[in-house]
């Protein structure tokens, strides 16, 4: 069993938290008893879905779109989702939600305009059900990767690695030249000798990592300050995006491109840890986490309007009670929310910050 | 003076929704900016979010609105200048 916090933007629950505020400080969501250990949180704009080890399935938030695929419009808990298979993977896009099943089946359900549900031409929308997308052979392993307006699947075999994606393309995000929208799942790249292990995903341009930590394949809108030839090196130990900004973490410190409007790039001289041993990026703020000594620390930062980021030098303890979001932190330094004893596992929505133990 | 905005975003990745006349574009908070089609025939180029204090930029030509006025069924303002 784990215990999942959150914080920040909530008009649509989709913290889970039987409440629709946004708050600024980390909270306990309530969980199914059914739930077992979290494998993985995805979000889309206003839905979050958990995926836990039994191969169950959670969400709560806006389900006008049929994201979820339950009776009420929207919820403020998280419910078990219906399915009659068992899931190893998910992903969110913003109104729809991508599930891989036992059998290496995906599937669909929600709304989606620019081609992300990857069902055809014309096709906006599948109706309260979980629609095929395609599938994939037996002992593959398949990683979904989401984002706003596209998915992004990565098959890799012994025979090597294949790359699909569908949705929107008018950045040539998923194909050369530009077109609207992609609406099949379409072969992005393939290699018999290079392993894609991770791929990250801005609002309209992705970046594609090998095995051996390469960059190998950077697409669509990519922010102007970020070159490629610099980085070719095996330096790279993880990369996140935020929408419209790209992240590296290299040798304990995050190397930014992007926008930083809302101090998005990470200052590195405002932050004195280093030890950095993961970051993950929502839509436009990012969550690091460091290990000093016997205890981990969990730092947000970025754009934070909605107390994603926190209170700033706030509590780094779990509140009982409900702080609502009282518009202090707006555009947020490296700012500690969270101190434990083993190490977290942290996700970012939109405007929305996650940890579990 | 307005301030800046957060991002630009060409019209045609924005999604228009012909029942309401609204051109609308994820925001990074979870709601979505938004603009009518008539406020932008008439130079307004700000989508707004009704949750937060982001803003955008659409980068369009007005002769661009003609296919979303045709798909929602209604006449613009004033006749659309179609450049040759």
């Amino acid at each position: 069993m784990s215990r999942l916090y959150c914080m920040g933007s909530n008009g649509q629950g989709q913290l889970g938290l039987s409440h629709r505020e946004d708050i600024i400080a980390l909270q306990e969501v309530p969980l199914p008893e059914s739930l077992n250990k979290i494998k993985k949180l995805n979000c889309g704009g206003n839905h979050t879905i958990l995926l836990d080890s039994n191969g169950s399935i959670y969400g709560t938030g806006d389900n006008n779109e049929s994201q979820l695929g339950l009776p009420e419009k929207v919820l403020a808990q998280f419910n078990k989702l219906q399915c009659n298979v068992k899931v190893k993977d998910i992903a969110c896009s913003w109104t729809s939600t991508l599930i891989l099943t036992e059998g290496n089946e995906l599937l669909i359900m929600g709304k989606g305009f620019k081609g992300e549900l990857g069902l055809g031409s014309g096709v906006v929308s599948t109706e309260n059900k979980w629609v095929s997308v395609m599938k994939f052979k037996q002992g593959n392993t398949v990683k979904l990767y989401g984002s706003l307006q596209n998915f992004v699947v990565v098959d890799n075999s012994l025979y090597g690695s294949i790359i699909y994606g569908w949705g929107a393309n008018t950045k040539c995000q998923l194909l050369s030249p530009k077109s609207r929208k992609v609406e099949k799942p379409t072969v992005l790249w393939e290699s018999s000798n290079t392993t894609i292990q991770e791929v990250a995903m801005g609002k309209d341009f992705f970046a594609f990592i090998d095995d051996q930590r390469n960059l190998v394949k950077l697409t669509g809108n990519v922010p102007q300050s970020f070159d490629l030839k610099n980085r070719t090196k095996k330096d790279i130990l993880g990369i996140h995006c935020m929408w419209t900004s790209i992240h590296l973490q290299t040798a304990n410190q995050i190397q930014s491109y992007g926008n930083n409007r809302y101090n998005q790039l990470f200052d590195n001289t405002k932050f004195d840890r280093d030890n950095v041993i993961k970051f993950v990026a929502g839509s436009e703020h990012g969550i690091l986490v460091t290990k000093r000594e016997d205890f981990f620390e969990v730092w947000c930062w970025g754009w934070a309007e909605h107390g994603n980021c926190g209170i700033l030098n706030g509590p780094t303890e779990v509140q009982t009670s409900i702080h609502i979001n009282d518009q202090s932190n707006i555009s947020s330094p490296p700012n500690m929310i969270f101190k434990c004893k083993k190490e977290p596992f942290v996700y970012g929505g939109c405007a929305t910050t996650w940890i579990w133990v | 003076m307005a301030s800046a905005a957060y991002d630009q975003i060409e019209i045609e990745d924005m999604v228009f929704h012909p029942e309401t006349q609204l051109f609308t574009y994820p925001c990074p908070c979870g709601d979505r900016f938004e603009v009518f089609i008539d406020d932008l025939f008439d130079g307004e180029t700000r989508a707004v979010c009704p949750s937060c204090s982001l803003e955008i930029d659409v980068i369009f030509e007005q002769e661009d609105l003609a296919e979303y006025y045709e798909e929602a069924g209604v006449q613009p303002p004033e006749p659309l200048a179609i450049a040759t």
